[in-house]
């Protein structure tokens, strides 16, 4: 154990000393994740973005009368019991010029001058976030449409199922992307090691002559490799800290009606993964590149 | 303590090294490997201590087969055991305490009791004053002295050294030899792998000579 422990904080002794040697191998790590770091942020911000406008998603349904108790009892029963609808609510011509006057308050001495309330009845109906069952979802459209109590349905659907889609998609791509790099930065940890072990061949040839067990050799330089990951990310996520409160104060500054939501750094959670993902894929590749030199120089 | 029964070896291209070899060194011996270059001193060293194995026969150091341990078990053999090279084989960004303190690191002994050990090991070989140097700026037979240190600082039972003498000149052999001398009067098994035919009369020791592939002579000397 006290072997074990004085040969890993030689190691690191060693790095302190000589940081330049594994400044390269920090930086290109660092470089990578904030890559990765950076799509996954702006892959959040738009998720937001779609998520905010799920939530907004409403379909509205302009009905040709106004609807008595059991008419309306009987619409909510034939067309709100779909598990994607979040709400189903009745506005009437009243609570309609309301909605109206509230959105358009500059209308409302054009609207008090005429004889009539011109503002149609309507059945306004909140959507889930995600609708699954795209077929059944249409179907239930289309027999909101052909309804001879309505005259006209103005739907997000197709909006809608474009967010979704999009959504997907760019999930996807932000998954590629993170295998991509994963597979990356394995292969420059290994590559980094493996040169490391053949630059210090003589070295570990000595030490494993006077008794050194592999796990000796293998373990300060898998830590090592954990070093690497750890202080890659690190690096990548505080300058993608630092960039992300630059670019809020710019945007609050210059264009503060733009945005409509406020902007969110990456959560502590998703950081915490991001770490332990830069982590495992240095140490694997640590791992492996010692275990291959090893196993290739069986007994030196 | 060391026993090779009826070890064969051949080179890649088929060439025999070994023939059936027999072969045994008692506890507290001083043995010196004899034999022409490609005899098969340095094979039967390596062999010895878990650097290469035999194609067939067995090697037993300490009652234990070096030849069907696995690379752990080859670590632990050679922590009771010193190895000494014609190259010396030091580490270049090593101080010579650290060089010589190195097995002591690997067998996780206390910081207080390697300082003792290694200013003890290179008082044995008369470098004291020499711990905070770097190899580049030993000569030779300093150099060598240094690794005799590591290879005893220790205490191991058995010390191997493979022509530890083939770099240096006459009057330096004779130095290191000296060392060697007083390490066995220690009890330690010493398998000295030498050309220096000038040796073997200086010392009450075992003389093994290599020769078609076998220990063809065998004859304690006066």
């Amino acid at each position: 154990m006290r072997a074990h422990l004085y040969f890993i904080l030689t190691s690191f002794r060693k790095m302190l000393l000589e940081p330049f040697k594994h400044i390269l191998v920090v930086l290109t790590i660092m470089i990578s994740f904030f890559g990765v770091g950076l799509s996954y942020l702006c892959f959040s911000q738009f998720k937001d973005l779609i998520n905010h406008q799920k939530d907004a998603q409403w379909i509205y349904v302009y009905l040709q009368t106004p609807l008595g108790d059991s008419q309306l009892q009987g619409f909510q029963a034939e067309h709100c019991g779909e598990p994607w609808v979040k709400l189903c609510q009745y506005v009437d011509q009243a609570q309609a010029k309301e909605k109206f006057l509230n959105q358009y308050p500059d209308f409302k001495g054009a609207l008090e001058i005429l004889d009539e309330n011109p503002l149609p009845v309507s059945m306004d109906i909140q959507l889930q976030a995600l609708v699954e069952d795209k077929a059944a979802f249409a179907l239930w459209l289309q027999g909101l449409q052909t309804n001879p109590k309505v005259t006209r349905v103005d739907d997000g659907g197709t909006r809608l199922a474009r967010f979704i889609d999009m959504m997907r998609f760019i999930d996807g791509i932000v998954w590629a992307a993170l295998m991509f790099m994963g597979v990356m930065i394995f292969g420059l940890v290994y590559n980094t090691i493996s040169l490391l072990m053949i630059s210090k061949k003589d070295h570990i040839a000595i030490m494993r002559l006077a008794g050194a067990t592999p796990r000796m050799l293998r373990l300060p330089i898998v830590l090592n490799g954990a070093c690497y990951g750890l202080a890659g990310v690190g690096v990548a996520l505080g300058l993608l800290f630092f960039l992300f409160t630059k670019f809020n104060v710019y945007m609050d500054q210059y264009f503060p009606d733009v945005l409509i939501h406020r902007l969110r750094f990456l959560h502590v959670s998703e950081q915490i993964w991001m770490m332990l993902f830069g982590i495992v894929v240095s140490v694997l590749g640590a791992w492996l590149a010692v275990s291959r030199y090893l196993y290739k120089h069986p007994i030196q | 303590m060391i026993e090779c029964q009826l070890v064969c070896k051949a080179f890649d291209q088929g060439v025999p090294i070994f023939k059936d070899l027999n072969a045994a060194i008692d506890r507290g011996d001083f043995v010196f490997l004899t034999g022409k270059s490609g005899s098969g001193k340095t094979t039967l060293m390596r062999m010895i201590f878990g650097q290469a194995r035999p194609d067939r026969g067995t090697i037993k150091v300490d009652g234990k087969d070096v030849s069907k341990m696995n690379q752990r078990q080859v670590a632990m053999l050679r922590r009771s055991m010193g190895v000494v090279f014609q190259d010396f084989k030091l580490i270049k960004d090593m101080t010579v305490f650290e060089n010589v303190a190195l097995p002591l690191r690997i067998l996780g002994v206390a910081k207080y009791m390697i300082e003792h050990k290694v200013n003890l090991a290179l008082s044995k070989v008369g470098l004291e004053g020499f711990s905070k140097t770097y190899p580049s700026s030993l000569s030779g037979g300093e150099k060598q002295r240094v690794a005799i240190a590591r290879a005893v600082v220790n205490d191991p039972k058995i010390l191997l050294a493979d022509e530890p003498t083939g770099n240096l000149d006459p009057h330096l052999s004779r130095e290191i030899l000296d060392i060697f001398k007083s390490i066995h009067l220690r009890g330690t098994t010493i398998v000295m792998a030498t050309h220096e035919h000038a040796f073997l009369d200086t010392i009450q020791a075992r003389i093994f000579h290599l020769e078609d592939a076998k220990i063809t002579h065998r004859n304690p000397a006066a």
